[in-house]
């Protein structure tokens, strides 16, 4: 096992000695402040405050709209999936358990969503396409196309599962747990699905520089 | 696995959260769309473990009978759209005026046995998951509960909720989990009168 090894199975509370966790040196890693609302305002909206509802509609609207426009490609798509999001929050926040983080399960409510619109959309295409589609510009990008479109380009030719992962973890800045909550998927799988995306995108957008 | 800091994935994804999402108009849609929904209360339910013994069925009960009834009722009474089940809150039977192309609802039996339940709710997407707008009534035979319901035909999904914090699916029909929320619920799907 390597040392690298070694320090990921730690992370992921995997049996590790401990002598040999303790004297790893920890990679600096960058530090944002938590994503998360105050947890009582979810919990005033469950008790039917909707001054608190309307809190967490701003709050998340636009992580959520972002995660969506992101994982759909397009803004008709996003709009929807996050209104269908908050409307089944609305109708189910007395489901939320009063201990529970809210983050993860609106984020799973949403992933969710995406996915329906996306099988929605697929079934919906594929009525009239018929064969593959040809390949796109993003093949052959044009010398005026700048870093954001090159980024949104590579993310978008992510597999869906990759993407979503990669997501979660790097622009959400979701915990590996939390993400489990989200997807239904287990921990290891999803620092795979994570680790494949970071590779492809590195490559791809190491091929535009 | 090692998660690297790595600079170039880093730039990406800073560049990825840069994004401008907020959408001052798509807050003020999603105000607007739950504005006038019904607020579904819910006590804090837990899985059942086992505490109640219980066999449940939903199954069409004397519809034609029952069916025939209620639309002479309505069709006496256009003017009220009630009609009360013995025992049971009144639940509009006709939901569009006299003339509407709407099928009439049929009446369908949800049947439990729970010996040690004080109180047994019926919850579905019928009558927005509310808690207490369908109680079941105690049967003759001890341990019994049942309630009749009108139903459009189609599918519905619904469960039991015994003495407010168990949920309970009903073990004779086809269960359906909802991904959002990891619950588990019973299926009906009610067919045309």
């Amino acid at each position: 096992m390597s040392r690298q090894s070694r320090r990921a199975a730690a992370v992921a509370g995997e049996e590790v000695p401990g002598v040999l966790w303790a004297i790893q040196p920890v990679d600096p890693a960058p530090v944002r402040p938590s994503t998360d609302i105050d947890p009582a305002i979810p919990l005033r909206a469950r008790g039917g405050d909707a001054q608190a509802f309307a809190e967490l509609v701003e709050f998340f609207h636009g992580r959520c709209l972002r995660y969506a426009r992101y994982m759909l490609g397009n803004e008709e798509d996003a709009e929807d999936a996050v209104q269908d999001t908050f409307v089944r929050v609305y109708d189910h926040l007395g489901q939320f358990r009063p201990d529970a983080r809210f983050e993860p399960w609106l984020f799973r409510i949403l992933a969710n969503r995406c996915r329906t619109v996306r099988e929605r959309r697929r079934r919906r295409e594929s009525l009239v396409i018929t064969g593959e589609l040809p390949a796109v510009a993003i093949d052959a990008p044009d010398n005026t196309r700048d870093m954001m479109e090159a980024v949104e380009a590579a993310l978008k030719r992510l597999p869906t599962e990759q993407r979503e992962a990669f997501l979660l973890r790097h622009v959400e800045d979701l915990s590996y747990e939390d993400m489990s909550v989200i997807t239904g998927v287990r921990l290891s799988a999803l620092r795979m699905r994570v680790k494949r995306a970071c590779d492809t995108l590195r490559i791809r957008l190491e091929q535009e520089r | 696995m090692h998660e690297e800091h790595d600079e170039l994935i880093e730039r990406t994804a800073e560049a990825l959260r840069d994004r401008r999402m907020a959408n001052p108009r798509l807050v003020s849609r999603i105000l607007t769309a739950v504005e006038h929904r019904p607020r579904r209360w819910w006590r804090a339910m837990t899985w059942p473990s086992a505490p109640f013994s219980l066999t449940a069925t939903a199954a069409l009960a004397a519809a034609g009978l029952l069916l025939g009834f209620m639309t002479r009722q309505a069709t006496e009474a256009p003017s009220r759209g009630l009609a009360t089940q013995p025992g049971a809150q009144a639940i509009p039977l006709l939901p569009a005026a006299r003339g509407s192309a709407e099928p009439a609802p049929v009446p369908v039996q949800f049947t439990l046995r729970a010996v040690r339940a004080s109180q047994v709710a019926l919850v579905g997407d019928f009558n927005g998951w509310s808690p207490t707008s369908t109680l079941l009534e105690p049967g003759q035979e001890p341990g019994t509960w049942s309630v009749t319901v009108p139903l459009s035909a189609g599918r519905h999904v619904y469960a039991f909720l015994v003495d407010g914090r168990t949920w309970m699916t009903d073990p004779r029909a086809q269960k359906a989990r909802d991904l959002d929320f990891g619950r588990e619920n019973s299926v009906l799907i009610v067919q045309a009168p």
